[in-house]
């Protein structure tokens, strides 16, 4: 039993009437969608083509939106529809990343993640989804995929059958029939985001004011006519689409570097110990876990505060979905703060079982810096995050913002030399780890266009200033180099390594930042 | 645990076993069906409504809608399609279920209003309906008393019925219907009348082997939703489609073939065709030799010929022989094997060729009405007229019921209407009216418009505001309608009206080769009276105190006549109680009683009167498979023509046969165009400075989710289409230095609007085009116009001309609907229509809407969306136009054809001028 689509754009005349009839089904507000037609144009007069092509939730057999659903708010019914259940959905987004399909959106009154159910509800009584129904076409034809006797079983019989980004090997449960390749690939034709055929264009053209003197320049005259377009290269365009914002911002970038230096300063100090640190210091006994306890906390504030239900953050722990990195990233979080309280109150009372605290404290630090690679490598819909060198960025980028945050930490705390060279050499291998990471994404092929068009974004594109001087000029060079003369030379004063750990902690968010606006910048409908 | 785990008291049952699925819940189930709550899911929570049917009332193809009437709320959950509904068969487009929108729109108004302050200055109050009937009554009576019956105008844009007003207006005894025909599709229609008498076309599509589209019939045509099925289910079995559109719709996109020609040259390519068919003798001689008047038509055009078929088809060859595949190449712009392709394409598919063509060509162009009579001429030579998957006339695959006491015809001629000038025109002189009050041929003294809004709609609106402004050439205007409009701003009155869910209408169309009767009904009254409520009137069911037009014309006519005196009031008596006016149940009883043929007895099979039927189904197929109906057998008595000695009933043409020339032309002075032939448009290509900035506007193509200017008011059409570029080719683009999102001064020939660019290749180079829907606008901050979709604009004197200019775009507002805040659009477009000048065709009468345009870059101080118009020169150009026309009367000291149609005719006697 497995309920599916076939929506044969040899009939589909986009009309919309499935957009709307979907709308007043489940009352969906504006500005999102369950479903909507996209527009492409090809060719060039007197062989031009539009092409159509409807977007929706495609029901896959293995839901990535359900995999990564941090509390079973999304989950598949043995009739293989995918529903969900907003009374449990805290709002992380997590979904909307992890979807290839653009299916999912947050319900602006609800604040909950919300998509195209299979009219479920109707389904349930013995009737077709309201698009189907509408449908001036039978364009859109739903039924038991497994029931040989259904139409729609004859149909995928058929040929000419394609599906959304096969290479997320989803198992989707929807095909096109007869459609242009170009307008269900997300990279097959170029957004020209000027509104198109009959949306609002996103600049303020309205309120543009042609007053003299710059009023001339302004309509483009000179400006156009020395470039005179070459009709031979004319890719097929978006000429009608809706609009998907990205789900995470500066929140998540934050939360990064957070868990990073609390995780890091850990790291840094039970390595500080192999160098021969004081492991009885007031900064191993109650000043790490201190400064490490701060900065999980405010990790934990970040993430609750981006969640779109912050009311309902602790569903993490009571309903969690033991699959979904999401929890086990809370677990951990939760693990680790155990760890730095008891560290903490043990430390200040005096006891001598520090070290302890220490090794323990470094092994699950590496995991709250490292799980966050687990759980985008959850966001099917995110290529670029599906790197293999994600978890060793995240690792290195703990080891140099926890030198960079330990060597800062030495005025207030007096520490020994043994602690410097330890934090400085962190920083220099973390900075160095971070350089290898970025070259061997630089240097490997990519596996997928998305992934492609991600790290074109993140290395030349929009986020090539944040990424380059961000996060490979401060983030890495800088420290790179500061340590390294300070390890290398003698008498170099301590603020020189430092200023490179704070080289480092800067440039690490401009790194994170542009890779996870990187990620969500490449379209997926 | 989540909420599909949950325990539940009792599922409901399936409609099918196992995982089947069907499209409707069964009609037997429609007074008491229960489902699931979308919103509560996955909680099961169970809801319960009545499913009442009725009609849209968006476009012309009347689809049937199914109200989900919510029995805790009283309120319309949803409306889906009719599964019973003949035409539409349980389908929409985006427009059915966002009727919705329409009725629970925050923006409606929901009382009637009363303007208080000078006219167009924005002061209403509320009113009861009682005053209103009983001002706009008397004036009405005053007017009749004193014989100023010309001085009542009725003016409809939507119909969406069929003869219920005409009634009322017979029973006036005025001759006062006027309509929004001639800025539709009087073009068309006096093509296909002057070869048939009959002026539409019934494509039956879906038995068609070649299709041929002028227009954008998959997405925007006369009978969107029933043809656009109808056309893919052809396409499905192999049939191919031909579009022919300088624009790409989204219908030129699904088809074969794509003819993007010069605007204006259509008829040039369909002539090449009809010769290539006369070359390749692909022609229905049989049909053809029995059904074309040739020898009337040998008679007229070479006398001097032998009078037989042979002579009459070397006739044909040779008038058409200039009409090369290479000449109409070179004057279409349209590659020749393209042409030849679909010429090819019909002449194989024989009496398997269905077209269609309504606004497109025929209402942009000087002489477009040439389009449709050249388009037919196809049909005509390959014999698929009135053939299974051919064409045929409208009237056979339409039924029109007859009304209860009709009252005849009046005797009286309006020249407002119907002035000299236009002897054949197809149909009102409509956007004619300000000039000819500004000329002082006559006055208005009561004038409703009604789901018309001729301000916005018609070109050249500030001569209409200009009018209606005006006391002494408007003395009360009446603007019925279902939301605000542009128009309804200049009204004394302003009486909300049902949508489509919200009034009775009865109507039928020809969207197949059937006859089916839908039946439009208030749903919220329906379901209320199954409830057992009672309504005295239609409003009290209705949100607010939301009227219909027949209690209103009936109450209406009720006091304009208190005493019987006038002898309106008997046709508007009880038939049970002559003391009371006629209720709705009786009208449509009588109705469904005795003039609907198989009606009762369908109704008899389920033990439920006619009436019962019509509110239960909402629709009735009364036949199908109409085709020949010409070859049917008639009795002397009967209209008909006798062809190889048998009398058949043939058509409505003056000879009942198809009339190659047409001799009604010939006698209105109109001899070089009696026979299909290309006439060169306004705005045809060489007349054009091309090398230069001047290019052919488009303006009146539509969007597949709007409605002229009656889907302001449905917030999820807009959001899916508000903004309202200037398409321009690239290469056009290029030449005069425009990017897209660049502001554009659009000259015209009365002023000029300012619009932004977009580049698409989606277009004709030296075409530019734009939508008709957008540039709403409003003059009041909160009201005036929907809030969803109209800009807030100023409108003052400039340089000797109007000047209207956006204050704001479109912009979230506060209401009772949650959404009204999330409004992300802010294009509210430009209001292009004022810029135009009214371009009377002299034959047709049709407004010829395409415009020779100059492009210019915006200029300094020019804002996006302003229109500047001046008044004077567009009154010139009026004058201009009307020197080409050729006044009646015509023989017989006629002032118009008596076969040709109207829609309100007079009597026979008010013909003679």
């Amino acid at each position: 039993m497995q309920y599916g689509f076939v929506i044969d754009q040899t009939a589909c005349i986009g009309c919309h009437a499935c957009t709307v009839a979907c709308k007043t089904e489940h009352d969906v507000p504006l500005g999102v969608n369950r479903t909507w037609v996209k527009y492409i144009e090809s060719g060039t007069w007197p062989d031009t083509r539009r092409s159509f092509s409807v977007m929706r939730c495609n029901h896959c057999s293995d839901a990535p939106c359900v995999s990564i659903c941090p509390t079973g708010a999304l989950f598949r019914r043995p009739d293989g529809i995918v529903d969900f259940d907003t009374s449990l959905c805290i709002g992380c987004k997590s979904c909307m990343q992890a979807c290839p399909y653009d299916a999912l959106y947050i319900d602006p009154l609800d604040n909950t993640a919300q998509k195209c159910n299979y009219c479920v509800h109707r389904v349930e009584v013995g009737l077709e989804p309201a698009c189907v129904v509408v449908c001036p076409e039978g364009a859109i034809i739903s039924g038991d995929l497994d029931d040989p006797t259904t139409p729609i079983s004859q149909f995928l019989r058929g040929d000419g059958l394609l599906q959304r980004s096969p290479e997320q090997d989803t198992m989707p449960n929807l095909w096109y029939l007869g459609v242009d390749e170009a307008a269900i690939d997300p990279l097959g034709a170029v957004d020209p985001g000027d509104g198109g055929i009959w949306r609002d264009p996103a600049p303020s053209f309205m309120t543009v004011d042609l007053t003299p003197p710059d009023g001339r320049e302004k309509n483009g005259r000179a400006r156009r006519a020395s470039s005179p377009r070459k009709r031979d290269d004319h890719p097929p365009r978006v000429v009608y689409n809706t609009d998907h914002p990205m789900p995470w911002g500066w929140r998540v970038s934050s939360y990064f570097l957070t868990k990073g230096i609390s995780a890091g300063i850990v790291m840094a100090l039970a390595i500080s110990l192999l160098f021969g640190a004081d492991p009885q210091s007031a900064f191993a006994r109650w000043g790490a876990p201190l400064i490490a306890g701060v900065f999980l906390a405010l990790t934990g504030v970040l993430l609750v505060a981006d969640l779109k239900r912050p009311d309902r953050f602790y569903y993490l722990l009571t309903r969690g979905n033991a699959g979904s990195w999401l929890v086990k990233g809370a677990w951990i979080l939760t693990a680790q703060a155990a760890i730095l309280g008891m560290w903490f109150l043990f430390g200040l009372a005096g006891a001598g079982i520090t070290p302890v605290f220490i090794w323990a404290g470094a092994v699950v630090g590496a995991g709250v810096a490292g799980y966050t690679a687990f759980l985008f490598g959850q966001a099917e819909g995110r290529d670029l995050w599906q790197s293999r060198t994600l978890l060793w960025h995240m690792l290195a980028g703990a080891l140099a913002v926890g030198g960079g945050a330990g060597l800062l930490s030495v005025g207030a705390f007096d520490l020994d030399e043994a602690s410097q060279q330890a934090f400085t050499w962190m920083l220099v291998a973390g900075a160095a780890g971070l350089a290898l990471t970025a070259a061997v994404e630089l240097l490997s092929r990519h596996p997928t266009p998305n992934h492609a068009a991600g790290m074109h974004h993140l290395t030349r594109g929009a986020y090539a200033g944040e990424w380059w001087l961000g996060g490979q000029v401060l983030g890495v060079v800088i420290p790179l180099v500061l340590g390294v003369v300070f390890l290398m030379g003698t008498g170099v004063p301590l603020w020189v390594s430092q200023t490179g750990g704070m080289a480092a902690l800067a440039g690490i968010w401009f790194s994170d930042d542009a890779l996870v606006r990187a990620g969500q910048s490449v379209p997926l409908s | 645990m989540t909420a599909a785990d949950r325990p539940d008291p009792g599922r409901l049952p399936r409609l099918v076993p196992g995982t089947g699925l069907v499209s409707f819940p069964p009609v037997d189930s429609w007074d008491d069906w229960e489902e699931y709550d979308a919103k509560a899911w996955p909680d099961r929570v169970r809801r319960r409504y009545r499913l009442v049917p009725t009609t849209c009332f968006n476009c012309e193809a009347g689809c049937g809608l199914l109200a989900y009437v919510d029995k805790d709320s009283g309120g319309v959950r949803r409306f889906e399609g009719n599964p019973e509904h003949p035409g539409s068969r349980g389908r929409n487009c985006a427009k059915g279920p966002a009727t919705l929108n329409q009725m629970y729109d925050p923006e409606r108004i929901l009382h009637p209003l009363r303007r208080t302050g000078k006219r167009g200055e924005g002061a209403w109050e509320r009113v009861s309906w009682e005053d209103a009937l009983a001002d706009i009554a008397a004036r009405i009576r005053r007017a009749l008393e004193e014989d100023r019956h010309n001085e009542i105008m009725y003016h409809v844009g939507r119909p969406g019925e069929d003869g219920f007003t005409e009634r009322i207006l017979r029973s006036w005894g005025v001759d006062g219907h006027n309509s929004h025909t001639n800025i539709c599709s009087s073009g068309a229609r006096t093509g296909y009348a002057m070869w048939m008498g009959y002026d539409r076309p019934s494509a039956d599509f879906a038995n068609a082997r070649f299709i041929l589209l002028l227009s954008a019939q998959l997405e925007s045509g006369h009978y969107f939703n029933p043809h656009a099925q109808r056309i893919i289910e052809a396409r499905r079995r192999g049939a191919k489609i031909a579009t022919i559109d300088p624009r790409l719709s989204n219908t030129a996109s699904m088809s074969d073939f794509w003819l993007s020609p010069w605007p204006g040259t259509e008829a040039a390519m369909l002539l090449a065709i009809a010769s290539r068919l006369l070359e390749w003798d692909a022609i229905d001689h049989d049909f053809v030799r029995r059904w074309v008047n040739w020898e009337d038509s040998l008679a007229a055009r070479a006398p001097e010929r032998p009078r037989t078929y042979r002579s009459f088809v070397g006739l044909l060859r040779e008038t058409y022989a200039r009409y090369t595949i290479e000449y109409a190449a070179e004057e279409t712009g349209v590659d020749a094997e393209r042409i030849e392709a679909v010429a090819r394409g019909i002449a194989s598919a024989g009496t398997r060729f269905a077209s269609h063509t309504w606004r497109a060509a025929g209402s942009g162009n000087l002489g477009g009405w040439q389009v449709a009579r050249c388009l037919f001429f196809l049909h005509v030579l390959t014999g698929s007229v009135g053939t299974e998957g051919g064409t045929s006339p409208s009237a056979w695959d339409k039924f029109k019921p007859e009304h209860w006491n009709t009252p005849p015809p009046a005797g009286r001629w309006n020249e407002l209407i119907w002035p000299g000038e236009f002897p054949l025109s197809h149909y009102e002189m409509s956007y004619l009216l300000p000039h000819f009050l500004k000329e002082g041929r006559g006055r208005l003294e009561v004038y409703f418009t009604r789901v018309y809004n001729p301000i916005w709609t018609n070109p050249d609106g500030f001569t209409w505001i200009e009018a209606l402004t005006d006391p002494d050439r408007v003395g009360l205007h009446v603007a019925l309608t279902p939301t605000w409009s542009e128009s309804a701003w200049f009204a004394d009155y302003v009486l909300p009206m049902g949508v489509g869910a919200e009034r009775h209408d009865t109507h039928s169309y020809e969207t197949h080769a059937a006859r089916w009767l839908g039946f439009r009904q208030p749903v919220l009254r329906v379901a209320g009276e199954r409830e057992g409520l009672s309504y005295r009137r239609t409003y009290e069911a209705n949100p607010g105190e939301v009227w219909e037009e027949n209690e209103f014309w009936i109450d209406l006519s009720w006091r304009i006549d208190p005493d019987g005196s006038l002898g309106i009031r008997r046709w508007h008596r009880s038939p049970q109680d002559p003391s009371r006016p006629i209720g709705i149940d009786e009208y449509y009883g009588w109705m469904f009683d005795n003039s609907v043929p198989g009606l009762p007895e369908k109704a008899a099979g389920e033990s439920l009167t006619p009436l019962e039927y019509m509110r239960r189904y909402g629709a009735f197929e009364i036949d199908r498979n109409r085709y020949l109906l010409h070859e049917a057998a008639v009795s002397e008595d009967q209209p008909g023509v006798e062809v190889d000695g048998d009398r058949r009933s043939g058509f409505t043409s003056p000879s009942r046969l198809l009339e190659w020339h047409s001799e009604t032309l010939e006698e209105w002075d109109w001899p070089e165009v009696a026979i299909p032939t290309y006439i060169e448009s306004h705005v045809h290509w060489r007349k054009l400075d091309l090398e230069g900035d001047e290019r052919i506007l488009l303006p009146i193509f539509r969007l597949p989710t709007l409605i002229h200017t009656r889907s302001g008011n449905a917030k999820y059409l807009y959001e899916i289409s508000h903004g309202h570029p200037l398409w321009i080719n690239p290469i056009d683009a290029d030449q005069l230095g425009f990017a897209t999102g660049d502001l554009i001064r659009i000259s015209t020939e009365i002023g000029y609007f300012i619009m932004r660019a977009w580049r698409t290749e989606g277009l004709r180079p030296g075409v530019v085009a734009a939508s008709h829907h957008m540039g709403r606008w409003r003059l009041d901050p909160k009201m005036g116009n929907e809030r969803w979709s109209s800009a807030l604009v100023e409108i003052g004197r400039r340089d000797g001309g109007w000047l209207l200019r956006h204050r704001s775009g479109i912009e979230p507002f506060a209401s009772d609907d949650p959404d009204s805040e999330r409004i992300w659009w802010r294009d509210p477009g430009v209001h292009q229509n004022l810029a135009f000048p009214v371009h009377p065709d002299p034959v047709s009468g049709m407004h010829a809407w395409h415009q020779r345009v100059r492009l210019t870059p915006a200029e300094s101080g020019d804002r996006y969306g302003d229109v500047f118009v001046d008044t004077d020169r567009s009154h010139r150009i009026y004058r201009r136009w009307m020197d080409r026309t050729r006044p009646g009367p015509g023989p017989g000291g006629l002032r118009r054809p008596r076969w040709l149609t109207r829609p309100l005719p007079p009597s026979p006697e008010a013909y003679l001028a």
